[in-house]
């Protein structure tokens, strides 16, 4: 298998190469430098929320300022750590967080499992109903969840799942949305690797599992972190079918801060920063597999 | 297609008529003969009664005394009557009424139920509660303040029982408006009137440097229903016909229309800001030295720490003929058609509790709220005692809520009333091209046709 | 076609078995809740009264003298026409930026898709500080230049771009990632190969980069649009009352105040159904109209056609 993703580098040999190569060093470092003044610019345009978040954080101050007169408006007098404090004590926050992870774990899990199954079959099993199945899913992409709310409430209702962990974990299983993007990700994948490991005598199921996942590690990772932050920062749906506090989300938990006078709000963003904190750790955690060109070119030569 | 269509209408019916099953009693106008437990009779039963209670997520202060109200409950009634309480996300606009609305779609609502006042006739004419008057003995409700029981009442028939009440005051800086010299009336016959409120408020705009301005007056609130609840009383005609079915002609009326042009000089004559906050009064460095807000304030005011002295109350701005129609009503507990017959006499054992003269007044004490009950404005010192630290705020409030408290307007269709009216307003205010009468009239038009046809919607069995 | 082969038949029933988790989950909580969608939009379904639903066909001859939504269809399909293209092209262009192994580019990877990860609430209260007509922070920053103060969110005419910027600027970083999972697939070498050829940057984009990311484009387009079409929460945070002359309704918060807030579940769905089926009737139209570009163009005939 790891010689199916390194990559064979050709080493150039003739001085004609060299010589090009040594220009092109030359050329790449001024790119290189350009690259990184340019991001380092709009990479502060995009950051400027998460700095906003973070410093107010730690602003002992108990409004927001509502007139800008200057940009020192929105920088705190100085640095407290008692907003933090407040969230901690005033609600049983670990308790929120462990339910939250519970909630999205299960549900990336879920989601992981039955939408690359199903797009992979779209992708690359020319099962009788392919196309139809195709084309209802991307349909189905325009139904708005703000449409069918009610429906969905009285079929989760009808289970007897409401207030339980289910009712937020269930319905999220299945989504056209990441169906058609595990479709699109596996039409890339050479259908002489699935031959060849079919050749090999190996099941359907065991060339799905073995050999075609682990070649198809972004896209997992892209579906886990794009998931995972959605149901971390799920609101709605869990207001409807979460009445019973001990099963809160950090959503539903945190909102309390923000609607329930005496408002704080650098409490406020101390709680919107806590419930940050591990979203940002798992992209941070996750982002190291957007590796440039892992290299595909070792699999279509088998 | 025939076909489909029948197997939807089918699947959608059937699922609903089940979920739904066990409804009905939506009430006459016939009492009925009467239910509950005379005065002083105590509840009896053979087996411990289960109630359960949906209310909205409070601040620190409400939740204490719920908390504490259903726990002195269930020891007083311990092995007759158990209440256990669901408390559901108020949100920043409606959440806790859709929750609400979800779950009568489903059949599945508490027994109790603490809803909103103006949304009475709206739950009540749907029969998600029920009428409690043949449950409540003769003379309980005499205590209540007089509006408190019209608006728990619809369709002459009892619903609710209310705990405490709100209204909306002038809230100042003191020390703003006595470096300016304005003094404030505190009889309620000396209220300013709206003009003087806009004449006062504008002489009270002044830079702070920085590019900051303080303004005169903060009118802002949540998105919700805010500005109706504020500003209902302007529409000296009203706002809605007497069935409560059509706004056209009342809330883009003359009057209307007038009040519409009322509101948009204030923003024209620089008395209040055309993006305030409605934290601008409260901040350490005031952006606002007045603010037209809700009692329900009080507590937050209290809770910033900032001394009695830094900020007074006077009285809800008058009409030009001096007369005060101030807004008010509040949260209400009233019983659901899930509550089966046999469970209603203890659930009404437990409104009673929570709106007996004990509860009332330490709810009124503790959430500094003024109380639904007349007797408490005579017993309670805030009330009462000229020497009580916070006679000051209350007797201003006792005065108007005794004098001139006007409800809101009784409608099914509350929710669209309050909504549209109230973006309609926010439009006039801070909209780029609201400079003419005649384009204040037609926003005003537009949502009177959209409420309306809502209403139309609703109503149409 | 032919009688199918005992080998087309066992793919047949191992696609399915692929499929089945997704089958089953997505009739339960997909396919059941747009039926009852659909057979409550033939009534008068008030959600606090649900025994009394009766059958209407009211709901869609009301919805064609409902101005509101006509304001609302406009208001989104102006949100589309601007969003889509805007948005994709920033998020392909930052995937670009980032697509490459130096040291320290997981900070800027990190950077573009921080607006995606930051809570709507504290993207809102940012918003809400910079496009504040009086004392916001764009009013002050173009008043250094000397030009007049704007309304911004206040003006009808500019709330809906205010929106557009906002939604870009926070959305992007969410493309971005999915594509840069897409260019994952595409070979070092034949950018290898291109630069001992002597290929410019741009013909290596053209030629290596583009046609390499062509099945994760059309994956973007498509969710890039379709969200464009369903965008509710940014109007939500920013202008909770629908804007100064509702000039910022969109079709779902039409949907949303109709079905959930006002109760009228009836009306809401028909609207959702409306919807949904003129979207379907312009993507079979848009696929009919590629196929007859395709035959058009090649001798090969379609013989498999698309079923839908």
């Amino acid at each position: 298998m790891e010689k199916v993703v390194t990559a064979e580098l050709k080493i150039p040999s003739s001085k004609k190469e060299r010589k090009a190569k040594t220009n092109g060093k030359t050329k790449k470092t001024v790119h290189k430098v350009v690259m990184y003044i340019v991001n380092a610019l709009l990479g502060i345009m995009f950051l400027f929320p998460l700095i906003f978040l973070f410093v107010s954080a730690f602003n002992p101050a108990r409004d927001l300022p509502s007139q800008i007169g200057s940009f020192g408006d929105l920088m705190p007098e100085y640095l407290t750590f008692s907003n933090f404090a407040s969230v901690f004590t005033r609600i049983p926050m670990l308790q929120y967080f462990g339910n939250t992870l519970l909630y999205a774990l299960g549900t990336v899990l879920g989601v992981l499992v039955v939408n690359s199954m199903a797009g992979y079959a779209l992708a690359k099993i020319n099962f009788k109903g392919n196309k139809l199945v195709y084309n209802f899913i991307v349909i189905m992409l325009i139904i708005p969840f703000e449409g069918i709310t009610l429906s969905l409430y009285l079929v989760v209702r009808a289970f007897g799942m409401v207030d339980t962990p289910l009712a937020v974990i269930l319905p999220g299983f299945f989504s056209c949305f990441y169906i058609f993007m595990f479709r699109q990700f596996f039409i890339g994948v050479p259908t002489a690797l699935i031959e060849a490991a079919e050749i090999d005598g190996a099941g359907s199921f065991t060339t799905y599992f073995r050999i075609i996942v682990p070649t198809a590690v972004p896209v997992f990772v892209t579906v886990f972190i794009l998931e995972f932050i959605g149901k971390w920062g799920d609101y709605y749906w869990p207001l409807l079918t979460l009445t019973n506090s001990q099963w809160f989300n950090v959503q539903l938990a945190i909102k309390s801060f923000s609607t329930a006078s005496p408002y704080h709000w650098g409490t406020v963003m101390a709680s919107l920063a806590v419930v940050t904190v591990p979203v940002l750790v798992v992209f941070m955690c996750l982002q190291k597999y957007y590796i440039e060109g892992i290299a595909t070119q070792g699999i279509k030569d088998m | 297609m025939k076909k489909i269509l029948a197997v939807g209408c089918c699947a959608a019916l059937s699922l609903v008529s089940v979920l739904g099953a066990g409804c009905g009693d939506t009430g006459g106008a016939d009492k009925g003969e009467f239910l509950g437990l005379e005065k002083g009779e105590a509840f009896t039963t053979d087996s411990e009664v289960s109630i359960t209670l949906t209310r909205p997520t409070g601040n620190d202060a409400q939740e204490k005394w719920w908390t504490d109200t259903i726990a002195a409950f269930n020891q007083d009634f311990s092995g007759r009557i158990k209440v256990s309480c669901t408390t559901l996300t108020r949100g920043n606009g409606r959440e806790y009424e859709q929750n609400i609305s979800l779950q009568a779609s489903s059949g599945t609502i508490s027994d109790v139920l603490y809803l909103d006042g103006p949304f009475i006739s709206t739950y009540a004419n749907a029969g998600v509660i029920i009428p409690i008057d043949n449950y409540i003995y003769e003379g309980y409700t005499d205590d209540f303040l007089p509006y408190v029981n019209e608006q728990n009442t619809y369709n002459d028939r009892l619903y609710a029982l209310s705990i405490v009440d709100s209204t909306v005051c002038v809230f100042y800086n003191k020390e703003i408006l006595k470096s300016k010299k304005i003094t404030v009336p505190d009889k309620i016959e000396d209220a300013w009137t709206f003009k003087e409120l806009k004449e006062i408020a504008t002489s009270l705009t002044s830079s702070i440097g920085n590019k900051k301005t303080c303004y005169g007056l903060q009118i802002a609130g949540d998105a919700g229903e805010w500005l109706s609840y504020a500003f209902t009383p302007l529409w000296t005609d009203g706002v809605i016909d007497a069935e409560g079915k059509a706004t056209a002609g009342y809330l883009d009326g003359n009057a209307g229309v007038e009040a519409g042009m009322y509101l948009r000089s204030l923003v024209k004559d620089k008395a209040v800001s055309s993006s305030a906050s409605g934290k601008d009064f409260s901040a350490s460095t005031p952006l606002a030295a007045m603010a037209l807000t809700g009692t329900q304030n009080v507590s937050e005011y209290l809770a910033l720490g900032d001394k009695m002295q830094d900020w007074g109350v006077t009285f809800y701005p008058a009409d030009e003929e001096g007369n005060i129609a101030a807004p008010c009503g509040g949260w209400t507990l009233g019983i659901t058609k899930n509550c089966s017959a046999e469970k209603r006499v203890a659930a009404s054992e437990f409104i009673k509790y929570c709106t007996s003269v004990e509860a009332c007044e330490s709810c009124a004490r503790d959430t500094a709220s003024p109380p639904s009950r007349k007797s408490l404005y005579d017993t309670m010192p805030e009330y009462s005692d000229s020497t009580n630290e916070m006679y000051p705020v209350y007797s201003i409030i006792k005065a108007q809520l005794l004098r001139s408290a006007q409800l809101r307007p009784k409608t099914v269709g509350y929710e669209v009333f309050s909504t549209e009216m109230s973006k309609a307003l926010n439009n006039i205010l801070r909209g780029t091209d609201y400079d003419s009468q005649s384009k204040i009239k037609e926003r005003l038009t537009t949502a009177a046709q959209l409420i309306d046809k809502s209403i139309a919607q609703i109503t149409i069995y | 076609m032919s009688k199918t082969s005992l080998r087309q038949k066992r793919i047949n029933r191992i696609g399915w078995l692929f499929m089945l988790p997704a089958v089953l989950f997505g009739i339960v909580f997909l396919i059941v809740p747009i039926v009852m969608c659909f057979g409550f939009s033939f009534t008068d379904f008030y959600m606090l009264r649900p025994e009394a639903m009766k059958f209407t066909f009211d709901n869609y001859a009301n919805i064609f003298h409902d101005d509101l939504f006509g304001k609302a269809i406009g208001n989104t399909l102006f949100f589309v026409v601007i969003t889509v293209p805007v948005q994709c092209a920033l998020a392909l262009g930052l995937a670009l930026l980032v697509n490459k192994t130096y040291k320290g580019y997981g900070i800027f990877k990190l950077a573009y898709f921080a607006p995606v990860i930051t809570s709507m609430t504290v993207v809102s209260l940012l918003f809400e500080i910079l496009y504040k007509e009086d004392g916001g922070v764009f009013n002050l920053i173009i008043n250094t230049f000397g030009i007049a103060p704007q309304g911004f969110l206040n003006d009808p005419a500019q709330a809906m771009l205010c929106i557009i910027f906002m939604s870009v600027w926070q959305g992007a970083g969410y493309q971005m990632i999915i594509i840069l999972a897409g260019l994952q697939g595409v070979s070092k070498e034949l950018y290898e190969a291109a630069e001992l050829d002597g290929a410019s940057g741009w013909k290596k984009f053209t030629d290596i980069t583009l046609p390499g990311i062509a099945p994760i484009s059309s994956f973007v387009l498509v969710i890039t649009l379709v969200g464009a079409f369903k965008m509710f929460t940014q109007v939500q945070i920013l202008t909770p009352d629908g804007g100064v002359d509702y000039s910022t309704i969109t079709i779902v918060y039409y949907i949303f105040q109709k079905g959930m807030s006002e109760k009228l579940v009836g009306y809401g769905s028909a609207i959702s159904m409306l919807f949904t089926v003129v979207f379907v009737l312009a993507s079979i139209g848009k696929n009919f109209a590629l196929k007859g570009v395709d035959r058009y163009k090649s001798y090969r005939a379609e013989v498999i056609g698309g079923g839908c």
